[in-house]
């Protein structure tokens, strides 16, 4: 059984003050297994975001089913996808959604506190986490005192520290320089090595040449995937390059 | 034209979408000009000055009036400056959108005067809706007949709109002025201005405590009522300074320390409460002093008027202990007449006579006597009160009779040399006043007749002396001549009547009667001057007066619990908007809807609990004083005061709960939509 098995879905946006409707996905089907390291790559408005926080259960999709570990998601009642999101996903988000009333340190714990853990167990969870993306030193300052990138990293650090089963990620690397996504790269495929599912959204071709397989967002349909297999990462680089100019071309002919 | 159509649309489209905070608004300036209709509306009716009494009732309905104004304006200050805050960010967009400044200003008039139209009509409406019970409420309290009927009163109307169109002209100047000084990236911004964390400011919190220490130092040693009054307004003074300083610095001094508390701050409940409340601490202390003073106002208004109200009848048996009482003041030249002609003794037989008919048992006494003020000196002796005098440390009343008079009313038999007296109340052996000196020759057997005087409710210490002859009281009326003041006192003549089965309606009407009969039996001599009180006629003078503070006590109330729903309600959606973020993020890290609940309901609770627990001890602290005040109109005791301040609390208490607790649901919906 898959971990996650996504079928046909349809995600309608309906403006609440009338106005046109908005299909971000059309039909989108595809499976995730436990311990897989996708990308999803699409241009701008592709709907990314909004597949991802289907995902997330953040929101419901307008047609089609989403099963994790074989249940259907919609029947999950909301207090148990509340811990679901809680203990078994992280999710970095694209606007990062830290809270300006926390420090960075306060909220990397924030889901450790909806855990009900110890401020030692979490002390002693953040320190390496925080050296690895770079944060140790600003842990003590605000959001809005600090940067974009650094930003960025807190989040990532928010959404690693419970140890997720599946981590989404939106975008993780979009503010970050090229050393800061390499570091954060490596970091991924570590975790990914120790076995939890990675989900990236990413426009950058170098960053989803890390990933076992890559999915093409286009029109609200999958358009291509690209299975790493046994190839290299230069040889992966290509493959995806290739498939963008065509996703664009395609574009052009329509 | 087309331009005042679009005018229109925009304003009436403005409000509507904003109607969560403008409605709320609406709606309390609505209530204020009902109030300020039935003010007016009391006080242009024909019922009142035709009433005695209505003095008091007429002096009750400015001073509501003008505290009524100041708390609308303040009301419209505060509501205003939240709505548009909440609404500059529209009106950014407007200009964004190609609207100049012009036209915004004039959008902005349309909506005030819109608002105006549906207050002002809305208020009226509702006041005259409510003056007849108003009416009703009023009459009932001073104890008067009510008539029935309905009126309806044109010229409080017109004033309503013309004070209100004048407060609603002034905020939209203000709003104006606010909105011109703001460059267009600063109307799209100031609605979601980020705020800093505040810094804990340890000088506010020790002027606050140094201002709210004070301020209940005055409360709690305030003994005398003359001195009470000042005492009161200089103590609330530097209590509502104390508060507003105490809320912001402790405010953030506290939350701190909860956050410091690792134990405590670290727990999916407390953990997103107080890091919000730390941080929005500073705009929230205002808000939260303003709702502690607004109840503290209303705890003591209305528990005041209402021990006062409540305690009439024990006042009026202490200060009156005779049903009836004619009384006159009679001159150093005229007491030989008034003696040899035995007119004392006739005008009692006419008084019983003319109440033979009305009572089954008429209990009557007459009798002399000299009362003065005196104040201990060091060497024991009493010296004479300057009148001016404010100082009630040391004073005593003095009461004297002879013991011509005392033995006739008790069939006593004490026969004393001069320079003797018998003496209750002051332990000495010997009693000097000015250049006087009695010696104690024992107390007194049975208790004198003395009335009840004004002085009585200021709980001076008493005297009563029985000194050998009329001359003594003379001699003692020669002291206070000889301190040199204007005015002295003469010697009284009371004559008391006590009948039995009588109705004090009976007696007040029977006033003028006995009154005549008195001045037939004193003969043309001293007919003049004889005055006639009763209990009754007190009583109902009293009501009159206690009465009309209680109205007061009850309008203003009112008018603080309108404030008060106000500030709650909009901390409530202020707090929604702000927090609506922090909880959807933390919904999105894994939060469920029930733990949003449980920590908005810690919020809410450690939010709310502040002003009225400190508005509890305020009103505690302030209790002393307030019996002091009364003191100056009733003789309530501090039982009865406690009694009416429990019962208040309680309720005031109780419904504070349940609006926060209703308006709590707003907070959640905003929060979970
Ligand atoms: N809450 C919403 N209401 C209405 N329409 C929405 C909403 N969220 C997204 N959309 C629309 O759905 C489409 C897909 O949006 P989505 O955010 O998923 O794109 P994306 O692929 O993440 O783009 P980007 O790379 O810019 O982040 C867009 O056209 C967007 O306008
Ligand atoms: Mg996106």
């Amino acid at each position: 059984m898959a971990f996650l098995e996504i079928e046909h879905i349809e995600k309608v946006y309906t403006p609440r003050l009338g106005g046109a409707k908005v299909r971000a996905l059309a039909d989108v089907s595809f499976t995730l297994e436990q311990g897989e390291f996708l990308a999803i790559m699409g241009e701008s408005g592709a709907g990314k975001t909004t597949l991802l926080n289907i995902l997330a259960a953040l929101d419901k999709p307008t047609g089609g089913s989403v099963r994790l570990c074989g249940r259907e998601m919609t029947a999950i009642p909301e207090g148990e996808l509340a811990s679901f999101r809680r203990d078994r996903l992280g999710f970095v988000f694209q606007d990062f959604n830290l809270l300006d009333t926390f420090t960075l340190e306060d909220n990397i714990y924030l889901p450790l506190v909806l855990q009900g853990r110890k401020i030692n167990d979490m002390r002693r969870m953040l320190r390496p986490i925080a050296q690895r993306l770079g944060i140790a030193e600003i842990l003590k300052k605000y959001p809005y005192e600090v940067s974009g990138g650094q930003k960025q990293r807190a989040a990532v650090a928010r959404a690693l520290i419970t140890g997720p089963q599946l981590i989404l990620a939106d975008e993780p690397t979009g503010a970050l320089d090229s050393k800061a996504s390499d570091a954060l790269l490596r970091l991924l495929g570590e975790v990914n090595e120790a076995g939890q599912t990675i989900v990236m959204v990413t426009h950058s071709v170098k960053a989803a040449s890390h990933a076992s397989r890559v999915l093409f967002l286009r029109d609200g349909r999958v358009y291509h995937q690209l299975y790493r297999g046994s190839l290299t990462g230069e040889q992966m680089f290509a493959r995806i390059s290739d498939t963008l100019t065509a996703l664009a071309g395609g574009e052009r002919d329509a | 034209m087309r331009k005042a159509a679009l005018y229109a649309r925009l304003a009436v489209r403005g409000m509507r979408s904003s109607g969560e905070i403008v409605g709320p608004f609406a709606l309390a300036m609505a209530c204020c000009a009902a109030m300020c209709y039935i003010l007016r509306f009391l006080a242009y009716n024909e019922l009142i000055p035709a009433m005695q009494g209505s003095i008091y009732v007429q002096m009750c309905l400015s001073l509501g009036a003008g505290i009524l104004a100041l708390i609308t304006v303040w009301i419209g200050l505060y509501a205003n400056a939240f709505v548009l805050r909440r609404r500059t960010k529209e009106l950014g967009l407007y200009h964004i959108l190609g609207l100049r400044k012009r036209d915004i200003a004039c959008v902005m008039a349309v909506e005030s005067a819109l608002l105006c139209a549906v207050c002002t009509a809305a208020g009226v409406a509702l006041g005259v809706l409510l003056s007849k019970a108003a009416l009703l409420g009023l009459l009932r309290l001073l104890a008067w007949n009510i008539p029935m009927g309905f009126d309806f009163s044109a010229p409080a109307a017109r004033e309503t709109a013309i004070a209100f169109a004048a407060l609603f002209a002034f905020l939209l100047v203000r709003n104006l002025f606010v909105v011109s000084r703001l460059s267009p990236v600063e109307l799209l911004r100031s609605a979601d201005k980020g705020e800093r964390e505040p810094r804990t400011r340890h000088i506010a919190a020790v002027l606050g405590v140094l201002a709210l220490g004070a301020g209940y130092y005055i409360a709690l040693t305030a003994e005398n009522p003359l001195m009470a009054i000042t005492g009161f307004f200089i103590a609330a003074g530097l209590v509502i300074i104390g508060t507003q300083l105490l809320f912001g610095a402790g405010g953030v001094a506290l939350f701190k320390a909860l956050r410091r508390s690792e134990r405590f701050y670290y727990q999916p409940k407390h953990f997103a409460a107080v890091s919000g409340m730390i941080y929005r601490m500073n705009q929230n202390a205002r808000g939260l002093a303003n709702i502690c003073i607004l109840l503290t106002s209303a705890l003591v208004c209305v528990s005041g008027t209402v021990a006062l109200y409540a305690g009439i009848d024990q006042s009026i048996r202490e200060m009156f202990p005779h049903a009836i009482t004619i009384n006159r003041y009679i001159a150093p030249d005229e007491l030989d007449a008034f003696l040899e002609t035995g007119v004392g003794g006739a005008a009692e037989r006419a008084a019983r006579d003319a109440l033979a008919g009305h009572a089954d048992d008429v209990q009557t006494q007459w009798f002399l006597s000299y009362s003065l003020a005196a104040r201990q000196a060091e060497d024991g002796s009493l010296s004479l009160m300057s009148p001016s005098t404010t100082d009630l440390n040391g004073m005593y009343e003095i009461m004297v009779m002879t013991q011509a008079d005392y033995n006739r009313l008790h069939g006593g038999s004490v026969s004393l040399m001069p320079g003797e007296a018998l003496i209750e109340g002051f332990d000495a052996e010997e009693l000097r006043i000015g250049s006087l000196t009695y010696r104690r020759a024992g107390g007194i057997p049975s208790a004198t007749t003395s009335n009840g005087t004004a002085i009585d409710t200021l709980r001076v210490s008493k005297i009563e002396m029985i000194v050998p002859d009329v001359r003594d009281l003379l001699a003692l009326r020669g002291e206070v001549e000889a301190t040199g003041r204007k005015v002295v006192t003469d010697i009284r003549f009371a004559l008391n009547l006590d009948p039995a089965g009588t109705t004090g309606g009976e007696i007040v009407a029977m006033e003028g009667e006995l009154l005549e009969a008195a001045r037939g039996a004193m003969g043309e001599r001293f007919s003049g001057g004889l005055k006639i009180t009763t209990a009754a006629s007190f009583r109902q003078y009293m009501i009159e007066l206690d009465g009309s503070f209680v109205f007061l006590g009850i309008f203003l109330a009112l008018l603080f619990s309108v404030a008060t729903v106000l500030l709650i309600y909009y901390k409530q959606i202020s707090e929604g908007y702000d927090d609506r973020e922090r909880f959807v993020i933390m919904q999105k890290v894994g939060m469920s809807a029930a733990e949003v609940r449980q920590s908005i309901r810690s919020q809410v609770l450690l939010i709310f609990f502040m002003p009225l627990v400190m508005a509890g001890i305020h009103l505690l602290a302030a209790s002393k004083i307030i019996v002091t005040l009364l003191k100056l109109l009733s003789t309530a005791d501090f039982a009865l005061f406690a009694g009416c301040a429990a019962l208040t609390l309680a309720l005031f208490g109780a419904l504070y709960v349940a609006v926060c607790m209703a308006t709590a649901r707003r907070y959640y919906r905003i929060v979970l939509r």
